[in-house]
């Protein structure tokens, strides 16, 4: 039963799944190429300059990247199941309803750390060839609360997705809004340092949060 | 069961967003007025003046410190070392103050100016830095230094590589010099947008204060001696034209120190209650004849001015209404019992800080909230024991509870 349901969730998000690492390999590509042409014409460290002294951040153009990926993750997988009720189907199953959600949302978790585990290798490690390790590893600091970002992001989707009210929807929208803002408060390469974890710690709250919409949506909450 | 629980788990998200959105939105609605205000101080008078601009009528308004209103003109006349630009310009410039002969070739070489803002003191860094030649021309170096773990290194950026040679000679200075890796503290200037290079300024492990330069090539670190026990918190490098001056030092205890370039002597300014963690920015400008340090803080300005030798000339307090005695203060006070940060004007990373529950005001706001939510349960006829929880959420929380519990309803199927 678990293999045909994640199967189920595959078949939903696989068209997302490839469009966002071709679309993040796309832009990290753009990213390398600009590095690389820009050490050509003009001079290594002065490009350098630009990122230790003056604080540029070289792979600005990911900034939102992993935010879009989690909400396209969100949508492939929860719209089709609110398109003419259809969750009531899997919520039919002889499954625990409860457990049911949660491995949906487990499913698409997977699937989401996946691609930001093969996007943040393609994003960091390249960066070894032209840059010092003391930038790799602050890159690698700053990019933590953008694939964050994603994560909640996803959940939030979830949530706003399976709600039944157009009321709640919007609400649950606002507050999702204010609460990804959050992760982009700084432009600061390495700001986020000593915030990420207890951001995190948000996360893990609404991380179940789709199990509170599915509750309502199963009542008949109209 | 655990769908009850996920909505615990939303409503304590919802209180924790909303703690640092609402706040942020009443903030921002209700700014506080602030004064665009200068203070000036007279040579000529002993005395300090005020330029305040008002935006309105694009003109600045000038008194001194009796609040009398004076004209651009008495003003200029009465601060001659501080305007001293428009008039020299005029032809108006005196020959002397109070006795003192004054010598306008040397205002260029022996002004300075340094802007220390609070929330450099923690900042993300590479630890890396560009290494001038001081004595050669000024141009950016092909390669940035790392103070490592256990010797100094030269990354050549075009090819990603330590200069292994380099990197050798500069170590071997450092032992001689008993550095203690790795480094703690770097300060230096690292742009060619200035009149020289003076290197840079570090610390190690051991609390050690150094100088590093490279002088036509070759590896120069001179330790620096400091009182015992001596910390430095944060290092202003000086562009002084005249190089009389290296750097403005702060001690771990919030001392403000002038580096002499001559001796490499710490002279220590008799300015006791500067805190940066209150005070956002520290100003020094310095003239040929006086100091004046200004620091200010939400709603107090002191300005200290000092003499040629760094002693005592006059001080100048200024302190308006905290915000937590405005009428906006109080409502805010009432309002949230707490409220989460998420900078702190001491500092350039973002964290959580949490403030509140410092006075009671909130209590009458909280105890309306908890009676709404009742009437709320009630009107939907909702079981009392149901929403327990609830109701202690908002008592505890206010506002943010209020609303989170309302965002995601505990409804009874």
């Amino acid at each position: 039963m678990w293999k045909s349901m994640f199967y189920k969730e595959w078949i939903k998000v696989r068209l997302a799944s490839i469009l966002s690492l071709a679309v993040g390999t796309v832009a990290i590509l753009g990213i390398y190429l600009n590095v690389r042409h820009t050490f050509i014409i003009t001079n290594a460290h002065e490009f350098w300059d630009g990122i230790i002294n003056q604080r540029h951040i070289y792979f600005k153009l990911f900034k939102y990247i992993p935010l879009g990926i989690g909400i396209l993750i969100g949508l492939s997988q929860f719209l089709p199941e609110v398109k003419d009720k259809r969750i009531k189907l899997t919520l039919h199953l002889p499954l625990n309803e409860e457990k049911a959600g949660l491995k949906m949302v487990a499913f698409g978790l997977t699937c989401l750390l996946t691609l930001y585990s093969i996007l943040s290798a393609l994003l960091i490690l390249p960066g070894r060839y032209y840059f010092p390790y003391e930038v790799v590893a602050l890159s690698a600091n700053t990019i933590i609360p953008w694939f964050s970002a994603g994560l909640a992001a996803y959940f939030i989707t979830g949530l706003i997705t399976i709600e039944p009210l157009w009321k709640y929807k919007v609400f649950y929208t606002l507050l999702g809004f204010a609460f990804i803002n959050l992760f982009y408060q700084s432009d600061l390469a390495g700001a986020y340092q000593y915030a990420w974890l207890p951001f995190l710690g948000i996360i893990s709250l609404v991380s179940i949060s789709i199990l509170f919409s599915i509750y309502r949506f199963r009542k008949g909450e109209m | 069961m655990l769908q009850k629980f996920s909505r615990y788990l939303l409503v304590a998200a919802a209180i924790i967003i909303l703690s640092s959105v609402i706040p942020t939105i009443y903030r921002t609605l209700f700014k506080t007025p602030y004064k665009y205000e200068s203070i000036y101080y007279s040579l000529l008078k002993d005395e300090f003046f005020k330029s305040r601009y008002d935006f309105e009528t694009s003109s600045s308004n000038y008194e001194n410190s009796k609040g009398e209103a004076l004209t651009e003109e008495e003003f200029h006349k009465a601060c001659p070392i501080e305007n001293s630009y428009f008039l020299i310009t005029k032809g108006q410039f005196p020959d002397s103050i109070n006795g003192i002969k004054i010598d306008v070739e040397k205002f260029r070489p022996e002004s300075d100016y340094a802007s220390i803002r609070s929330q450099y003191f923690e900042t993300p860094s590479y630890h890396l830095f560009p290494l001038m030649d001081s004595k050669g021309p000024l141009t950016y170096p092909q390669d940035v230094c790392r103070i490592g773990t256990n010797k100094v290194e030269f990354i050549v950026a075009e090819t990603n590589k330590v200069d292994e040679a380099k990197s050798d000679q500069y170590t071997r200075v450092f032992d001689n010099e008993e550095f203690s890796y790795p480094v703690k503290l770097l300060a230096g200037i690292p742009t060619t947008m200035k009149p020289y290079d003076n290197g840079w300024f570090i610390t190690d492990s051991k609390d050690a204060f150094y100088h590093m330069k490279m002088e036509n090539g070759k590896p120069f670190l001179k330790k620096i001696q400091t009182p015992e026990g001596f910390k430095v918190k944060y290092v202003s490098p000086s562009t002084i034209e005249s190089r009389s001056i290296h750097a403005y030092v702060i001690s771990a205890e919030n001392k403000i120190y002038v580096l002499s370039s001559l001796d490499y002597s710490l002279n220590e300014l008799p300015i006791y209650d500067y805190n940066p963690e209150r005070h956002h920015s520290l100003e020094v400008r310095k003239n040929p004849y006086f100091t004046r340090i200004s620091f200010s803080s939400f709603h107090s300005k002191k300005v200290y001015v000092l003499d040629r030798n760094y002693k005592l000339l006059n001080t100048f307090e200024e302190t308006g209404t905290p915000y937590a005695e405005m009428t906006v203060g109080k409502a805010f006070s009432a309002l949230f019992p707490f409220h989460l940060n998420f900078s702190e004007g001491h500092h350039s990373f973002v964290r959580f800080v949490f403030k509140g529950y410092k006075n009671i005001s909130w209590i009458v706001v909280n105890t309306l909230l908890v009676l709404v939510n009742i009437f709320i349960i009630i009107r939907k006829k909702s079981r009392f024991r149901n929403n327990i929880l609830d109701l202690l959420l908002v008592a505890a929380t206010g506002i943010f509870g209020f609303v989170a519990v309302n965002l995601f309803p505990n409804k009874e199927y």
